[in-house]
């Protein structure tokens, strides 16, 4: 009788332990981040950051080295260079075997596949930015060209609107690192690319591929950045029945991404249709569609995070506004406990519709974005 | 990317137009935040850049080319005019908590976005249904819309279901308040703990009272 007392408290703070715990907790990698091998992907990318280092000289390496501090690891935009300036090394400032170097660190980080998108983007804003020169339109809005007079007297030349292949920068935020967090920060106009590194563990989130002209020609060869996307959802949504679809299918336009750049840290309420409402054929068609963002990033990394995709399947959800017709526009959402991903085509001018050829996508992890689950606070 | 540099660009279909964003236009962003004692209303709204000049001069009251605090303001007051919350049918009373305004020239890049934050107290802690309503009527021949309710922080309020009218300047909420679990649970224990003391208690005391009385019956005395 004597031990009753404590017994009792012991058992009463155990409930109250256990209710305070949220009933349904996400799949997540939880593995801590272990240090990384040298033949893995974070020990390529190591050994490929220190040999674009050892190709700078101390001002390059001043520019390119970066804290890896809260606030610059959120400095990232879809807006052009100007209008929202960049840390780092400028790509038009390197020489061609900086260029490599850069290149060979992007191609460690990312997967092939991934590596061949980010250069078709940028490349797509090379075209735009021919394109804008050739109809001698100036740049956006109108405003004042390229390297023209601040408009509101923002200091170093800002205020004037600038992309193209050459106005991307590439930082490194903190040392790089087998053990020790850090990251590559790699964008322009239409691209956000944010790779954090701890151990063996690699984060692409928040990250922002997107494309303007959506489809462009080289060689004769049509190039879309961003085809597979647009293609692998319209055949997913058109493989919905019609029950799913109305359930998929929002009834309202979505003009813009809902979670894009400076939307850090906020999860909306999903909608559409839940994964597990869709039969095993169409599941493997949203996680192939999934994988179009995850895949930007290396194989190692991204088959991880695809497994923890899988794993919150049943809580997925998939969203569509918009026509089905491939080739038309319209917008989709994937949104899971560890996942959001939209896909906005972007308004025309003149409230005439989305545009078919410019493309936004924001790709999040609501509990790992800059990689929060494993970087000590 | 050697291939693609040395290649013959040339663009498929691509207009003749800049390379942003909603240009004439004006973006009117809304997300809501329920939490058991209030809802919550963050807008950000976005003039592009075609239609930057009118939103400024509706900023610039006086023509001086500058926004003061007064004119920053007197919009953000117009702006509560021209949105609606409601809650369980009622009108709740919106109040201004912050505001944040871009400079001029963001403003005209079409980049500035104009961040304004109200919140009205609501009881959707009160186990049962709720329904909150939100309207924007902001600047409609201008406006392109999205309207959007976060997760809620609180687990005891679940959002059941959302409606919208196809532009999304409407956003209708359901949810529902759960009964506070971990409440009754610190209820339950507290009741329990305080059974024991009540029942343990006078146990213990007689049981010390009879040890203190054998201490004397020893010959000890206490000092």
């Amino acid at each position: 009788m004597t031990r009753a007392i404590p017994i009792t408290a012991v058992h009463v703070f155990a409930l109250a332990a256990a209710c305070s715990r949220p009933t349904a907790p996400p799949q997540q990698t939880a593995t801590p981040a272990g240090p990384a091998s040298e033949a893995g992907a974070t020990g390529r990318t190591v050994a490929a950051a220190e040999a674009l280092l050892a190709t700078l000289d101390a001002g390059g390496r001043g520019k390119l080295e970066l804290a890896f501090d809260a606030e610059q690891r959120a400095k990232w935009s879809n807006f052009p260079v100007g209008i929202y300036p960049r840390s780092g090394v400028r790509w038009g400032d390197l020489s061609a075997t900086q260029r490599d170097a850069a290149l060979n660190l992007l191609a460690a980080a990312l997967s092939k596949p991934g590596l061949e998108k980010v250069q078709q983007i940028m490349e797509g804003d090379e075209v735009l930015k021919r394109a804008e020169a050739g109809h001698d339109r100036g740049p956006i809005g109108g405003g004042p060209p390229g390297g023209g007079a601040p408009r509101d007297g923002r200091p170093g030349g800002m205020g004037s609107p600038k992309f193209g292949r050459d106005e991307y920068y590439l930082a490194l935020l903190g040392t790089p690192s087998v053990t020790q967090p850090w990251m590559i920060q790699f964008g322009g106009h239409h691209l956000a690319i944010n790779v954090t590194i701890v151990g063996a563990r690699s984060v692409l989130t928040p990250s922002l591929p997107a494309a303007q002209p959506a489809v462009y020609e080289v060689d004769g060869q049509a190039v879309r950045p961003l085809g597979r996307e647009n293609d692998r959802s319209f055949a997913l949504i058109n493989a919905l029945d019609a029950a799913q679809q109305s359930k998929a299918i929002l009834p309202y336009q979505v003009s813009d991404l809902v979670l894009g750049p400076g939307e850090d840290g906020k999860t909306i309420q999903p909608e559409g249709i839940k994964a597990s409402e869709l039969n095993a054929a169409q599941q493997r068609m949203l996680l192939d569609l999934a994988h179009e963002w995850v895949g930007i990033l290396n194989d190692e990394a991204a088959a991880a995070k695809m497994a923890e995709i899988a794993a919150n399947l049943p809580q997925t959800w998939f969203a569509w506004s918009g026509p089905t017709t491939n080739g038309s526009s319209a917008y989709f959402r994937i949104q899971g406990p560890t996942l959001v991903i939209e896909y906005s085509p972007q308004r025309a001018r003149g409230g005439s519709g989305l545009d078919l050829g410019h493309i936004h996508t924001v790709y999040r992890d609501p509990t790992n974005d800059y990689g929060a689950r494993l970087v000590p606070r | 990317m050697t291939r693609l540099a040395a290649g013959l660009l040339c663009v498929c279909a691509l207009r003749a137009t800049a390379a942003a964003h909603v240009l004439d236009e004006y973006l009117q962003v809304a997300q809501i935040a329920l939490s058991p004692d209030g809802v919550g209303v963050e807008l950000r709204l976005v003039p592009g850049v075609q239609v930057a000049d009118r939103i400024f001069a509706q900023l610039d009251l006086d023509h001086d080319g500058q926004l003061a605090p007064a004119e920053q303001q007197a919009y953000a007051q117009r702006v509560l005019q021209d949105v609606a919350l409601d809650v369980d049918g009622r009108r709740a009373t919106l109040a201004l908590t912050a505001a944040g305004f871009p400079s001029r020239g963001e403003l005209a890049d079409g980049v500035g976005a104009i961040r304004l934050t109200f919140s009205a107290p609501a009881a959707l802690g009160t186990p049962g249904d709720h329904r909150v309503e939100f309207r924007n009527r902001h600047l409609p021949e201008l406006g392109v819309y999205l309207a959007n309710v976060l997760v809620p922080d609180s687990d005891h309020i679940v959002v059941t279901r959302q409606q919208r009218d196809p532009w999304q300047r409407e956003l209708r909420v359901e949810c529902s308040a759960r009964r506070d679990a971990r409440g009754w649970v610190w209820w339950a224990g507290a009741w329990s703990f305080g059974v024991c003391l009540v029942v343990l208690l006078p146990w213990r005391s007689r049981r010390f009272t009879d040890a203190a009385a054998r201490w004397r019956a020893r010959g000890h005395r206490p000092s």
